[in-house]
């Protein structure tokens, strides 16, 4: 089921030479890794560009944004089967 | 050497919803409907193949698809992510030819020359090794032929996009061939049977010496851009496949329906007549080009399935205008300008209100099209709440560089400011500005300056994908 979350969390990611690859994140005091990363794309809003990565582990998938401009992380929605 | 025909059309198959169960892994093989919003009489504006074999298809309302199929999984459109998919692939179509017509959000032609240049794409153990930048003008490597050039391009598309993103891919001597191509089941082609099949993945070429076999098996509403009423008006010639319209003398043709008579025969005919509408390369050779095209489009507009139901005229407002700048970018983008107009608007008791109406001058800004429309809007009295409203331009020319005549069309400003800067600029400056406001909208993307009548406005119409050109 989708459930909306928009909440801030914490990443680890990977800043690579053309990529970012968020690898792990905490949200309510629990981590969870990121498997894999199927799908990123990206918005803009005025002059902050938003860039969503659709991430999933082996039994959820979760969409997290970046926030270019205050370099801030939201779990936007997570889906569990 | 025998040449390959050298026109490709990429079909992405179930483009939004295979982007959507690319997203969400967890969706994969699942039914899924995606609609522009989650009300129950919205319809499906794209399926998934599982969702297709249910038999629930694009323009299926939620209502009627969750009947068939209670477990379908109805996702809200988000744009920017299929056009960020949209984006790569087409640069993954750089790799392989510059002349690349985006003909919609997923489907492109692409003109593959008779050396194309070759992408160093190696695979180990199915995994692509990221290849270094092409340039493909440069070009190098031995000659792939366009079968292989299709499956190299399949290939990349899951490799480095999605591995859940599928492709039809048409090859053929002209657009409407390649179209014919891409929407043939691929056992169809090789065995000689009967269509119906799933046109997923496949990839089939026609050869022209092969079109008589084919058209044998196919309508003539089979055939792209060929309607009914143009199916009709052909019976009644005595043409009642297409293998009767590809043997059909032309200057007959030519004699009932003019111009488009003898287009209609060189398409059949895999005659080369469509020119690709270059996207991102050669600018000036496509407007040259695009002036002697036959078909130009009638009209620009926008529509909207509202994701509320109101019958409050002023909030609507901004709905209309929101709707007419995009159809106004769209046209200029097409350096058009109008003549005519049109609005309608659907209300939830069935009722369909419309007009049109031809203008004395040109009109291009969606400003221009929202002051017209709105003494049509005044007129109407809303007996029911709105659920779908339309608006667009008609009438288009060619726009020419010259100064426009300022016709005092007798409007009054319909919550417009009659003081306003941009209202109040000499005739070139609202060009300049209006060019700017476009370049600026370009870069950071669609309204981002805008009217501050809709400010608020997108919490009416949110952003949308559009399915045609």
């Amino acid at each position: 089921m989708l459930e909306q979350i928009n909440q801030p969390i914490e990443v680890a990611a990977h800043f690579g030479l053309h990529q970012v690859r968020p690898l792990k994140f905490v949200w309510r005091g629990r981590e969870y890794r990121v498997q894999k990363v199927n799908l990123t794309w990206s918005r803009w809003e005025g002059r902050t560009k938003f860039y969503y990565f659709a991430v999933s582990d082996n039994a959820n998938y979760y969409k997290l944004q970046f926030n270019s401009e205050s370099l801030a992380w939201t779990l936007l929605e997570s889906y569990v089967e | 050497m025998r040449q390959f025909p050298r026109i490709m059309l990429v079909d992405m198959n179930s483009f939004f919803a295979s982007v959507e169960q690319q997203a969400n892994p967890f969706w994969r093989g699942q039914p899924l409907g995606v609609c522009v919003s989650l009300h129950a009489t919205s319809t499906l504006i794209a399926t998934s193949k599982e969702a297709k074999a249910l038999g629930i298809k694009t323009g299926t309302s939620i209502y009627k698809a969750k009947k068939i199929c209670p477990e379908i999984v109805v996702v809200e459109a988000e744009p920017e992510k299929y056009r960020e998919v949209n984006r790569r692939i087409n640069q993954i179509f750089g790799d392989y030819t510059d002349r690349v017509e985006s003909y919609s959000i997923d489907e492109s032609f692409l003109e593959l020359r008779n050396n194309p240049p070759q992408p160093s794409l190696t695979l180990r153990e199915g995994v692509a090794a990221v290849k270094p930048p092409l340039n493909v003008r440069g070009g190098r490597g031995s000659y792939k032929n366009p079968l292989e050039v299709g499956a190299e391009i399949k290939k990349r598309i899951k490799a480095e996009v999605g591995e859940w993103l599928t492709c039809s891919v048409g090859i053929s001597s002209n657009k409407f061939l390649a179209k014919l191509a891409a929407d043939m089941p691929a056992r169809h082609a090789s065995q000689g049977e009967a269509g119906g099949e799933n046109t997923s993945d496949n990839m089939t070429v026609i050869w022209r010496e092969h079109l008589p076999e084919i058209y044998r098996r196919k309508k003539l509403t089979e055939l792209w851009g060929l309607s009914r009423g143009w199916a009709k008006r052909l019976v009644r010639l005595g043409i009642l496949t297409p293998l009767d319209l590809m043997n059909y003398p032309v200057a007959n043709l030519i004699a009932v329906f003019g111009k488009s008579g003898f287009w209609l025969w060189q398409r059949v005919n895999g005659l080369e007549i469509d020119k690709l509408r270059i996207s991102d390369y050669g600018l000036e050779e496509e407007s040259a080009i695009r002036n002697s095209q036959s078909d130009n489009p009638k009209s620009f507009g926008n529509s909207w399935v509202l994701n509320f139901r109101s019958r409050d005229k002023e909030k609507l407002k901004s709905v209309i205008l929101r709707l007419a700048e995009k159809a106004a970018r769209r046209m200029r983008g097409e350096g058009q300008v109008a003549r005519g107009l049109y609005l309608s608007i659907r209300l939830t008791s069935g009722e369909h209100l419309g007009q049109s109406k031809k203008l004395a001058g040109p009109i291009e800004t969606g400003l221009e099209l929202y002051e017209q429309v709105m003494v049509i809007w005044k007129s109407w009295q809303l007996q029911s709440e709105a659920m779908h409203i339309a608006v667009g331009f008609t009438n288009l020319s060619p726009r020419v560089n010259q100064l426009k005549l300022k016709l005092n069309c007798g409007l009054t400003d319909y919550g417009l400011n009659p003081k306003s800067a941009i209202r109040n600029l000499p005739g070139l400056g609202q060009e300049s500005l209006q060019k700017c406001l476009d370049t600026i909208n370009d870069k950071y993307g669609e309204f981002t300056i805008r009217s501050g009548l809709l400010t608020r406005s997108s919490d009416y119409a949110p952003d949308s994908i559009a399915f045609g050109r």
